[in-house]
């Protein structure tokens, strides 16, 4: 995690974005609490006065802030607008639900980047399903750092720890009119399930998934080929979660 | 990003404190209600402004951490807010 040094001059632009991603964060809270206690009241007005030395280098204009014992620091005056708890609750992206993921969590992203993703309004997995329905250039936004094959992994990473699988019973089904040995758990399956996933060997033999869901796995095993004798049953649900069993029937 | 100072917060939970009013008494039965209609605060801040090596700004601030005057004092910024009662609309609710 990045660190930042007081004492170093910033520049207008880069002290807004802060200011303003900071007061999305205060909304976000703000509308939170206005699902509990419908709220009444608004901030009609704020205004922020900085002690600040402005620093001209013949090309940009920066300012630092004012230190202990330093005299004749300028004034930097920054008003803010209204916003209604109306208009919060209109505005306020819904917060973030248990089957989301936060992009804080995300692990693999620097914080530079996750910051360039709260800039363009990206908080959680399914802000990022919204952005790429609409065919928004992620490189472009984030100036290469990301793109969405990279992003869909690492969320489904973080997706996989918040909801690891769990295996409660294997039996023989009748699947399309053919035996197949079924996986009944939870979360088997993510809701975003990645191509060629999930993978199934039986005895290092690869065998076909009939059909995959939350709950229900069916594989095309002949029930006679497992009579008798211990197989080992391999199945990745995705790059991130596989489970091993064995079985004896 | 980290603002490495243990009086200081986040500057989004100073203003969400300070924005987050609630204060209505009674249930305005027979005796009505009161209802406070608007709060002005003035205050000086401390407000520390970071810089990480790709030039983001980190906030971090508090109300004055220090209330003895000392021969250096810490640097008071201000802020100033008007939270305000809505008018009421029933439809809203």
């Amino acid at each position: 995690m990045p660190t930042a040094s007081v004492n170093r001059p910033w520049n207008l632009e880069a002290f807004i974005d802060s200011l303003v991603l900071e007061l999305d964060k205060a909304r976000d809270t703000l509308a939170v609490k206005a699902f509990t206690r419908p709220s009444s009241y608004n901030v009609q007005e704020a205004e922020l006065d900085l002690q600040i030395f402005p620093q001209y280098d013949g090309q940009e204009v920066k300012f630092v802030t004012a230190q202990p014992g330093q005299q004749g620091a300028s004034a930097l005056k920054i008003q803010l607008g209204s916003i209604t708890a109306r208009g919060i609750k209109e505005t306020a992206p819904d917060p973030i639900t248990r089957d989301d993921v936060s992009i804080d969590l995300l692990e693999g992203i620097d914080a530079e980047a996750k910051e360039s993703l709260r800039k363009i309004g990206i908080k959680s997995a399914k802000d990022l399903e919204r952005v790429e329905e609409r065919n928004v250039d992620i490189q472009k936004v984030t100036e290469n750092k990301l793109d969405y094959q990279n992003l869909a992994q690492i969320i489904n990473k973080a997706k996989r720890r918040q909801v690891p699988p769990t295996i409660s019973k294997v039996g023989v089904t009748q699947s399309a009119g053919e035996p197949a040995v079924a996986l009944s758990g939870q979360n088997l399956v993510l809701g975003e399930s990645l191509p060629d996933f999930p993978i199934a060997m039986l005895n290092g033999e690869r065998v076909e998934v009939l059909s995959a869901s939350d709950r229900h796995l069916h594989l095309r095993v002949d029930p006679a080929k497992l009579a008798g004798r211990s197989s080992k049953l391999d199945v990745a649900l995705d790059p991130f979660a596989v489970i091993s069993m064995e079985l004896y029937a | 990003m980290v603002l490495d100072d243990e009086y200081l917060h986040p500057f989004e939970r100073l203003f969400a404190g300070f924005a987050d009013v609630d204060a209505e008494i009674g249930d305005g039965g027979a005796e009505g209600a009161i209802r406070l209609t608007a709060v002005t605060l003035d205050l000086p801040i401390e407000l520390t402004i970071g810089v990480t090596a790709m030039g983001t700004v980190a906030m971090a601030a508090a109300p004055p951490t220090q209330h003895v005057r000392t021969t250096y004092m810490p640097v008071f910024h201000r802020i100033r807010m008007s939270v305000a009662a809505e008018e009421r609309n029933d439809a809203d609710s």
